[in-house]
């Protein structure tokens, strides 16, 4: 499955963007690849939870990949773990 | 009186929107709980309502429906589609009651006792609803009236920031950082408010945060933090003995499954939250979001708004010509006042544009509706996936798609849908799919309705064209200009089509209240794929931005939003073909040239100057405009030129310049689309013209 990017700046104007790349991606199973995130903020984790509630209504898996360690830092910060942003498509 | 019901009718509609939206996610395997208690709340608001205005019919019907709601929220009844289905229709039919109701009409008493019949057999009759009183008595926070807190175990802190503290630059990470600073701090994050991405906007943020700072703590170090961004999120502060009853945190403390063990999960409930207290503790002050102080207008007043902000650019541009005409043009304070009226006078435009915008849920929602009867009356298993159903329209339009898109809706669904048998036999999944799409696209609104069918029957198409001498037999037409066909009048006819979408109202009339909206529909369909119509719309119906160009002694007006580029063509670029035709090769491609004057039929140029305007439709056709000239970019004021005169081809609206003076506002697509002599094409051409 190919996984998509997630931003190197994951900021308030790369997640408008991204939302619609998300919402194109839609009616699959998709895995985003957070590798290169180096800077990211609230309204991402709030783009990444409102996916994973798209995907789980839609059925499909919603998976983060190689999450850097900026991605996974703001996560700590705001409160949220990772596996906390993954949707399972039912079994 | 009247005011207070015309209020609960307004409320109503808000509640059965959310009503449907509910029960649409209930249909999900793996709904929220929450998800059946928003819906049991919607139908139990309705009720309270209805019986507080003496409206006994909508209030029996509400009460069995919360009742079979009751059942499910207290797990003493599944949701199998046939209940999921009963639902719908029972929410149909409660929105029928109300109205009903709202225009003091009877409702088909039948249909009521019907659906009742079927409620009834599913609720024991002793069963009530169990605790109608339920949890969603509102309650405000209000600071001033926060007790004085002790320090002793800690404070708990409830945050919640508005778009407006994004928007100001501001980050809640920075908030955190700082509360951290201020002890030992357990940070959990709220998602309850967080809908699905279909329906996320970035403007309507919804996460929150709950805050145990422990220690010796205060009040006032917790606001100081909050010092400079308090209008810009809602905040609670209360000692952690006081902790509020939640069941919707995702904790960061819980330690999960990993995914390949983990069960699929509801969105909100995601892990039993250890760290969350019990369910039944006294609930604090709530920290729910402040919406926002709104008041309800009625339209009439935005309308004239809206049309003193047009006069108010035609009297800009009329300023602007004088200004010219007297020399001040270049006198740099004139300048400077002249192009502060012009961009407050925009900002003006956008702010009442923002306040009629709509999003297009509230068209989408209808459509649902629409489907399931279409579904129904066909026999065909449907679903429909709305996409992109928060994209805003004026609110005219919001009003004036409903009938094209129901239209299209049942069409896709009767014509573009293959049966079930068939559609196995073909290796589709037995159940069709709709999608209805909107999206920003380059200044316009673009709205997409496809289904998974089996596309345009072409063969048929032209068949049917020939037959009802529409087209000469044998034409020579590419496939799309087939599929144009569609839109002739007199294509479909009543003794052909089917009774649900051939009810004398053929996909003519759809383009036609299409256009009448200053758009477009366009056809895209693969043989065994599926077919997509796609309807292009301007923002607003009132103004645009507009080149001003010169046709002989004409001013017209070019839709900027058509204009690719403009160019004064070296010899070298332009190639003759056929009789006097000319191609213009740009950038590796060559683009048909379209004389404006010989179109308008106006007196051409002695010169083979001017400009050449490069456009492309929304059909993503392209053509190159000759013009005389091009002399200004600004806004204009659409004025209805088939109210006031008739319709005339190739131009759509009508404006009036600083001079006083009218001039036609050019309809670049028609224009492209009528380039060949082709007569299928020209059919189609004219099919557009309405």
């Amino acid at each position: 499955m190919h996984a998509l990017p997630l931003p190197e700046t994951f900021d308030r104007k790369a997640v408008a963007q991204f939302a619609q790349t998300l919402m194109d991606h839609r009616g699959g199973d998709a895995v985003l690849d957070a590798s290169a995130v180096t800077r990211m903020g609230v309204p991402a984790v709030e783009l990444l939870v409102a996916a994973r509630k798209q995907w789980l209504v839609d059925g499909h898996s919603l998976r983060i990949s190689d999450a850097s360690a900026a991605f996974l830092s703001t996560l700590d910060d705001i409160g949220v773990s990772l596996d906390l942003l993954h949707a399972e498509a039912p079994a | 009186m009247d005011e207070f019901r015309e209020m609960f009718f307004v409320e109503c509609d808000e509640l059965l929107e959310g009503l449907a939206n509910g029960l649409r996610t209930m249909e999900a395997p793996n709904f929220e709980k929450e998800t059946v208690h928003a819906v049991f709340r919607a139908v139990h608001s309705i009720k309270g309502g209805a019986a507080a205005f003496g409206l006994t019919t909508l209030v029996t019907f509400a009460h069995r429906f919360e009742t079979l709601l009751d059942l499910i929220r207290s797990d003493r009844m599944d949701t199998p589609p046939p209940i999921i289905a009963l639902l719908h229709r029972s929410s149909d039919c409660l929105s029928d009651l109300v109205a009903a109701a709202r225009l003091a009409t009877e409702a088909d008493q039948s249909r009521v006792d019907a659906l009742l019949a079927e409620l009834d057999a599913l609720i024991d009759d002793d069963d009530g609803p169990a605790d109608t009183s339920f949890e969603f008595t509102p309650i405000t926070l209000d600071f001033n009236a926060a007790p004085a807190m002790a320090p002793a175990a800690g404070l708990q802190v409830q945050m919640k920031p508005t778009f407006d503290l994004y928007r100001s630059g501001n980050d809640p990470l920075a908030l955190l950082a700082a509360l951290r600073k201020l002890g030992e701090t357990t940070v959990t994050l709220r998602t309850d408010g967080v809908p699905a991405l279909a329906d996320w906007s970035i403007e309507r943020p919804q996460l929150g945060w709950d805050i145990r700072i422990a220690g010796a703590v205060t009040e006032a170090d917790i606001r100081s933090v909050f010092e400079f961004v308090d209008d810009c999120c809602t905040l609670s502060i209360s000692a952690i003995a006081d902790e509020p009853a939640t069941e919707t945190f995702l904790p960061l403390e819980v330690a999960v499954p990993g995914p390949a063990a983990a069960e699929p999960q509801p969105a909100d409930v995601a892990a039993a939250p250890a760290a969350a207290p019990a369910v039944n503790r006294p609930a604090p002050p709530l920290a729910e979001p402040a919406q926002g102080a709104t008041i309800r207008v009625g339209l009439e007043r935005v309308d004239r708004l809206m049309n003193m902000i047009g006069e108010l650019v035609i009297k800009e541009a009329m300023l602007s010509q004088v200004i010219q005409t007297a020399g001040l043009h270049e006198s740099p304070d004139v300048v400077a006042g002249l192009d502060s009226i012009r961009q407050l006078a925009g900002d003006i435009q956008e702010s009442v544009m923002a306040i009629r915008a709509q999003p297009l849920k509230l068209v989408f929602q209808r459509m649902h509706r629409i489907l399931r009867e279409a579904a129904d009356a066909t026999g065909k298993p449907v679903r429909l996936v709305t996409i992109g159903e928060q994209t805003e329209v004026d609110k005219t339009m919001i009003e004036r798609l409903i009938d094209p898109l129901t239209h299209m809706i049942r069409n896709s669904v009767d014509h573009g849908l293959e049966d079930a048998v068939t559609r196995q036999r073909r290796g589709k999944p037995q159940e069709g799919t709709i999608t209805l799409s909107a999206a920003h696209r380059s200044g316009r609104v673009q709205i997409e309705i496809s289904d998974d069918g089996g596309g345009i029957n072409r063969p048929k198409v032209r068949q049917i064209a020939e037959d009802r001498g529409l087209i000469a037999p044998g034409s020579n037409l590419s496939p799309s200009e087939i599929d144009q066909l569609l839109f002739l009048p007199g294509f479909s006819s009543k003794d052909e089509v089917s009774a649900l979408s051939g009810r004398g109202v053929g996909l003519d009339v759809v383009r036609r209240e299409i256009m009448a909206l200053g758009g477009r529909v366009m056809i895209d369909s693969v043989e065994g794929k599926g077919t997509t119509f796609a309807i292009a719309l301007p923002l607003t119906l009132a103004v645009l931005e507009g080149m001003l160009i010169q046709l002989g002694d004409q001013t017209m007006v070019l839709p900027i939003t058509a204009v690719q580029e403009t160019l004064q063509p070296d010899q070298s670029m332009l190639h003759g073909v056929g009789q006097g035709s000319q191609l213009l090769a740009n950038r590796g491609e060559l683009i048909p040239i379209i004389d404006l004057c010989q179109t308008f039929g106006l007196d051409e140029p002695e010169s083979e100057g001017g400009v050449l305007i490069v456009v492309e439709s929304d059909s993503r056709k392209r053509a190159a405009f000759r013009v005389d000239g091009i002399f200004d970019q600004r806004q204009v004021v659409i004025k209805s030129l088939e109210q006031n005169y008739g319709r005339v081809p190739g131009v759509s609206a009508a404006t009036i310049l600083g001079d006083g003076k009218i001039a036609l506002i050019i309809d670049p697509e028609e224009i492209i689309l009528s380039l060949s002599n082709d007569h299928g094409r020209h059919m189609a051409a004219m099919a557009s013209n309405g």
